[in-house]
């Protein structure tokens, strides 16, 4: 199996633009590479336009090849020939199912997973939105990012006390630390403060402008030059504190981290400052260290320092870091941590939360959208929320129409408090909780988890559920569509599915040299095959050894099945052009006699049979096949009266009749079967597609119906296919192979008085 | 006793001022003139100068003199001579005690220790009140005393739901989403297409602004801003109205389950983006419920383009939303309770809310969350009560924006539903809803009869005069002894 893999960002562009819509999925990308290298080839391709053509190459190879986008669906190519899977987060109760421009349907997702083969999510919750867009039938899975297996040495790492200091150094770093010493030198003053909390009170009295005299008017810009300088000095971004550098922290007491997009707006972490500022801002030994990741980190960081300075003096001390750590130091960031904190409105998964827990790091999070699959109370402390109304993030109209997950403020502040409480005065109780953090996080987002996930999707990929229109399913695709639909590693075709069919009937069984069960063929019989057709069975007899001679009235027949023979492993091989009636050939000629499809079609079947007989050998076999009368009076109406005038089918037998027919021949009936329900409704429903498009019937049996086939006999060749994956659809088969057959078949012996006579 | 009274909004002017800050005072100081005028002389003053004076000479003649500045502590006059007390209405559960901007009554402590007393419009502020003057601080919560002027829309037996044949009619401006041809879709057809796979180019380094290019923007804002003022005087100077608020007639025909809220919707904090989007949630497929919203500002543009927007991004909905701009005369007023089924708040803080008081006196049922002043009145009773729990605040008049009080998140979701489970009565259980009606008559009667609230604050004005004046006397005694010595 080949997996091509995409996201908008590569290893060489996350570093600049970490922040930019989309980004984390390069994340996610990265956590499902060692996953999806154990189950095949991973080609990481830097644009859709290049999977087709790395399709067709494995395609010709014979290889099956996905492409996963890991895209929203909005914005996965459509429309490739490679069969393609979006690997998407998704928070809302809701999937986009309105698009708000008509030149840009795929903002509708449910038109864009349409044309999508199946859909990979990594939340129950996001699960059921797809359903509840898609319907049931939509193959959609929840696998979570593996992070789990990376946080092997962090699960080892012994959990410290409130007394244990760590050192965590930061390399490129912009760092503000609230305990530190020089915090009056870059902490918001007064002036800052009084001119932000304008801005967002909308104090400012820019509007009312219009209406002051132009004295007032000098004024109040001076005023606000005056303060611009001001703030400028105080709040200078390009001075030393905001240079990447190296930064080294000591953690001690106990320590809360959340790691986070601040423009994300998702991730609310007002709240989470906010509510960690009231509920220790009489403790010096609580921190919260935010892990900023975004490129307009300087905005986002002057923010959370203008939040901060609104609650005037306060004890416990707040980390700002922005920089990318590396792994090293990521892991020490998550080994000095007690808490991880998260107060999202809504996450698709929310890897940093999984990778802590995963670390053995007790919670403080919602119970809501994806966290709903993990996050309880045995593995931290639940924030309260509730539903609240809000619009999907890429819909520019802002159109509410999905609910989001609002937070119980005062149930943020009890759970810091209580986490804090458990940490320091009941450590067996914190042990706990890392425990059953570590095992939920294992059954939820471990590799073996993923795997399992993953074969499961690619084990039972149905097709993507298709739905023609009356038009579609009269008409036959061209001859070049045909070749693309056939090249769809899910397509199934008719020929596979009915060859299946007759293998399980009893027909090729090439592991006891059966034609058909009943029906030996071995290296020292002559087989004479007449009407051989195509030539399968006489093929089949050349395989296991035997002389093979096979008669057909057509001569460009004789000559093709005598080149298929030519280079197998027949004793001898012989074509002759005949009508049997009579046949060039000695008495006692063969001991293997087979004639398949041939009786409906002669004048006198019992000259034919008679003939047969001649040239058997004492005790020979015989295996004829012929329609079942069942299935050619039920074609009857649907089916073009030449199919039932010379040259075709001129006789119907009955049963019994056939029977009678072979034993006045003069052979003894050793087994009378028949086969072929799904080739029987096959050319019901060929018939029926033909009349509807008011074509002519070209041929009239289903070994001669050349593709394209029509939609519906190429989706009950894939209907049948999948039933017969389920154990015991066996009996479902036999049962009505029974009732309606295409065909019946006797098994007849040359008994040996006969040749007395 | 002669009862002084000021409010910084007078009859003239209220008009013009819905909606700005402090206009409720004006409407404060309406409800209890009937109640001061039991009590005593009224005197309306129209400047604080004249307190002094005419407290001297009514003083001088020997009648007791009070001053009741109905305004925020921070705007009340102290160091007059005339014994003041202060009623304010306060929407947080502490006061402030810091003086910021060196004006030493924005520490309401302060203001507080040169008053008489303190009336406070609820429980919570009172406290508040005694949490920072100390439990012995004379201070009452006196709710205004609406009841009696709605007294008259009451019916024996309680509303019945779903009055048949309603109208309203009201002079101003109106919205009706049935006839606004709301579209999301509309908002965005104009856009730009958005390039999904455009990443960013590296941000540029970020550099100091210079104190040279800090002048240079702000000389050019200066220049902008005069030209632009220059160019709005010579308009009006050309006897040019300004764009008036449109002042129709209109008439409205009302069916089925109708909600009605009056607020202000530039006060952030009364939530009226809750309350339409979570009316449109729970009736999206339902025409046979309106909200009429009465907008209490003067002004329409201030509020209109996002009303809309807001209502746009709802739709498609069948439900009905109805917005009514313009100041309603009493007589309309009344109406526009008689035709209401239920009223809404979802607000996050209340110092009193008149017009909930109004429809519950009226007996309407209401939804609304049971916070702050409304702690003193709201019961299940007669309500649905939302959800809401605490989130920090900065006090109202502080420009720092200190996180030193909290108010209340509101439970979306339970408004939604209270929208759902409030027709549901109302279409199924009109007996239970009379009971509803009936409740709220009967709790407001007790919380803010007229009758009631004169004798508490009869009560209340008598003793702190006194002890007011006892205070005087041993000041006099102690400065004619220390004139003695």
């Amino acid at each position: 199996m080949i997996f091509f893999v995409y996201s908008k960002l590569n290893q060489h562009t996350i570093a600049d633009n970490v922040g930019v819509p989309e980004y984390s999925y390069y994340f996610v990308l990265k956590e499902f590479l060692p996953v999806l290298k154990q189950l095949g080839e991973v080609v990481i391709v830097d644009s859709p336009d290049e999977v087709d053509v790395l399709y067709e190459a494995a395609y010709s190879q014979g290889k099956q090849a996905y492409y996963l986008s890991f895209m929203p669906p909005h914005l996965t190519r459509l429309g490739l020939k490679c069969p393609t899977i979006p690997v998407f987060a998704w928070e809302f109760d809701t999937l986009p199912n309105e698009a708000w421009w008509s030149d840009q349907p795929q903002d509708d997702w449910t038109h864009s997973l349409r044309q999508c083969n199946a859909a990979i999510v990594h939340s129950e919750f996001t699960v059921k939105s797809v359903r509840d867009a898609m319907g049931d039938g939509f193959p959609v899975l929840s696998i979570p990012a593996p992070v789990w297996d990376k946080y092997a040495s962090a699960r080892l790492a012994p959990t410290g006390t409130a007394n244990t200091v760590y050192k965590l150094q930061v390399d490129d770093a912009i760092v503000f630390d609230t305990h530190a010493r020089n915090k009056d030198q870059w902490f918001p003053n007064k002036t800052v403060l009084r001119s932000y909390m304008d801005k967002i009170l909308g104090n400012e009295p820019v509007t009312a402008a219009a209406k002051l005299s132009a004295w007032q008017l000098t004024k109040y810009h001076f005023k606000q030059w005056r303060e611009q300088l001001a703030i400028e000095k105080n709040s200078n971004t390009a001075g030393t504190h905001w240079q990447r550098k190296t930064h080294h922290i000591k953690l001690s007491g106990v320590v809360f981290t959340s790691v986070f997009n601040p423009y994300d707006g998702r991730k609310n972490w007002g709240d989470m400052l906010t509510a960690f500022c009231i509920a220790f801002k009489d403790r010096s030994d609580a921190t919260l260290v935010f892990k900023l990741g975004h490129r307009r980190y300087r905005t986002a960081m002057r923010n959370a320092l203008l939040t901060l300075a609104r609650f005037g003096d306060i004890k416990c001390r707040v980390i700002l870091i922005h920089g990318h750590l590396p792994d090293q130091d990521y892991q020490r960031l998550t080994q000095a941590t007690h808490f991880i904190v998260n107060t999202s409105f809504g996450e698709g998964q929310c890897l940093p939360l999984m990778e802590y827990l995963s670390s053995g790091k007790p919670a403080i999070a919602p119970h809501h959208s994806a966290m709903l699959d993990y996050m309880d109370e045995t593995v931290g402390f639940v924030v309260r929320s509730f539903a609240d109304y809000t619009a999907w993030p890429h819909d520019p109209r802002v159109a509410y129409r999905t609910l989001r997950h609002q937070i119980d403020w005062s149930s943020l502040v009890k759970c810091y408090q209580q986490a804090f409480l458990c940490f320091t005065d009941e450590p067996e109780r914190y042990q706990q909780l890392s425990k059953n953090a570590i095992e939920r996080m294992q059954g939820h987002c471990s590799q073996a988890h993923a795997l399992d996930q993953l074969r499961r999707i690619f084990g039972i990929l149905p097709i993507k559920p298709e739905r023609h229109s009356i038009e579609q399913l009269s008409q036959r695709m061209s001859a070049e569509e045909w070749l693309n639909h056939s090249r769809d590693p899910h397509f199934i075709d008719a020929r596979n599915t009915g060859f299946v069919d007759c293998v399980k009937s009893g027909w090729y069984q090439s592991q006891t040299g059966e034609l058909f069960s009943g029906f030996p063929i071995n290296p020292e019989d002559d087989v004479l095959e007449i009407g051989c057709g195509a030539g399968g069975a006489s093929l089949f007899c050349a395989k296991q050894g035997a002389a093979v001679t096979f008669v057909d009235v057509n001569p460009v027949t004789v000559d093709s099945v005598a080149k298929k023979l030519h280079n197998s492993q027949a004793r001898a091989i012989k074509g002759i052009v005949s009508d049997s009636q009579p046949l060039p050939l000695d008495d006692e000629y063969a001991s293997r006699i087979i004639a398949m499809e041939v009786l409906e079609h002669v004048t006198d079947p019992l000259v034919v049979l008679k003939e047969l007989v001649r040239v058997g050998k004492p005790n020979a076999l015989y295996l004829f096949s012929v329609p079942d009368a069942l299935g050619e009076h039920i074609q009857k109406p649907l089916a073009p009266a030449s199919y039932y005038q010379h040259p075709n089918h001129i006789h119907i037998f009955e049963r019994e009749a056939f029977a009678k027919l072979v034993e006045e021949a003069g052979l003894q009936i050793i087994k009378h079967d028949s086969y072929g329900f799904f080739w029987m409704f096959w050319m019901m429903l060929h018939w029926t597609s033909l009349r509807a498009g008011g074509e002519e019937a070209d041929q009239v049996a289903h070994d001669a119906v050349q593709p394209p086939y029509f939609p519906l006999t190429n989706q009950w060749a894939q209907l049948w296919d999948q039933m017969m994956q389920l154990p015991g659809a066996e009996i479902t088969k036999r049962q009505l192979d029974n009732v309606l057959p295409k065909s019946q078949i006797i098994i007849a012996r040359k008994i040996s008085h006969v040749r007395q006579d | 006793m002669i009862i002084l009274v000021n409010s910084k909004i007078s009859q003239s002017n209220i008009v013009e001022s819905l909606g700005k800050p402090e206009y409720s005072y004006y409407f404060l100081l309406r409800e209890f003139l009937p109640a001061l005028e039991q009590i005593g002389t009224l005197i309306q003053i129209s400047s604080l100068d004249e307190v002094d004076t005419l407290y001297d000479q009514y003083a001088a003649a020997g009648e007791d003199v009070i001053f009741l500045s109905v305004s925020p502590p921070h705007q009340t006059p102290v160091g007059l001579r005339c014994p003041t007390v202060c009623l304010f209405a306060w929407e947080f559960y502490n006061i402030p005690n810091q003086a910021w901007d060196n004006e030493p009554r924005n520490d309401w402590r302060y203001v507080f220790e040169h008053m008489a007393g303190v009336i406070a419009c609820s429980e919570e502020s009172a406290q508040a009140v005694r949490n920072a003057m100390g439990e012995d601080y004379p201070v009452i919560a006196l709710p205004a005393p609406v009841f009696d002027r709605f007294q008259h829309l009451n019916q024996a037996y309680g509303w019945l739901p779903q009055q048949p044949n309603r109208s309203f009619e009201f002079h101003g401006f109106m919205y009706d989403s049935l006839t606004l041809g709301l579209s999301a879709d509309g908002l965005v057809q104009h856009m730009e297409r958005p390039q999904p796979n455009a990443l960013f180019t590296p941000p540029p380094p970020m550099t100091r602004k210079s104190t040279w290019q800090i002048t240079k923007e702000h000389w050019q804002a200066w220049r902008r801003a005069a030209n632009k003022s220059q160019h709005a005087t010579t308009q009006i100077s050309h006897g040019e109205p300004p764009t008036a608020t449109p002042n129709n007639h209109y008439h409205i025909e009302l069916t089925g389950t109708v909600y009605t809220t009056v607020v202000n919707p530039m006060d952030n904090r009364k939530n009226w983006r809750f309350i339409l989007t979570s009316f449109c949630w729970a009736f999206r497929d339902e025409p046979n419920v309106t909200l009429i919203v009465k907008a209490t500002h003067h002004d329409l543009e201030t509020y209109r383009i996002e009303l809309l927007t807001v209502l746009s991004r709802l739709a498609p909905f069948s439900c009905r939303i109805i917005l009514v701009h313009g100041f309603l005369e009493k007589e309309q007023y009344d109406n526009l309770i008689k035709i209401t089924d239920f009223y809404v708040n979802a607000s996050m803080c209340e110092g009193l809310c008149l017009p909930l008081m109004e429809f519950l006196s009226s007996g309407k049922p209401v939804i609304a969350p049971n916070n702050t002043a409304m702690l003193d009145y709201i019961n299940p009773d007669f309500s649905f009560m939302i959800d809401s729990t605490p989130e920090p605040c900065q006090w109202a008049p502080d420009p720092y924006g200190h996180f030193n009080t909290h108010r209340y998140r509101i439970n979306w979701h339970t408004v939604m539903q209270h929208f759902q489970s409030s027709q549901h009565i109302a279409e199924q259980q009109p007996e239970r809803y009379q009971q509803m009606s009936l409740a709220a008559t009967a709790r407001m009667q007790h919380f803010c009869n007229l009758h009631h609230i004169t004798e508490k604050l009869g009560t209340f004005l008598t003793s702190t005069m006194s002890a007011a004046q006892q205070r005087q006397n041993q000041a006099q005694a102690l400065v004619a002894d220390k004139a003695t010595i």
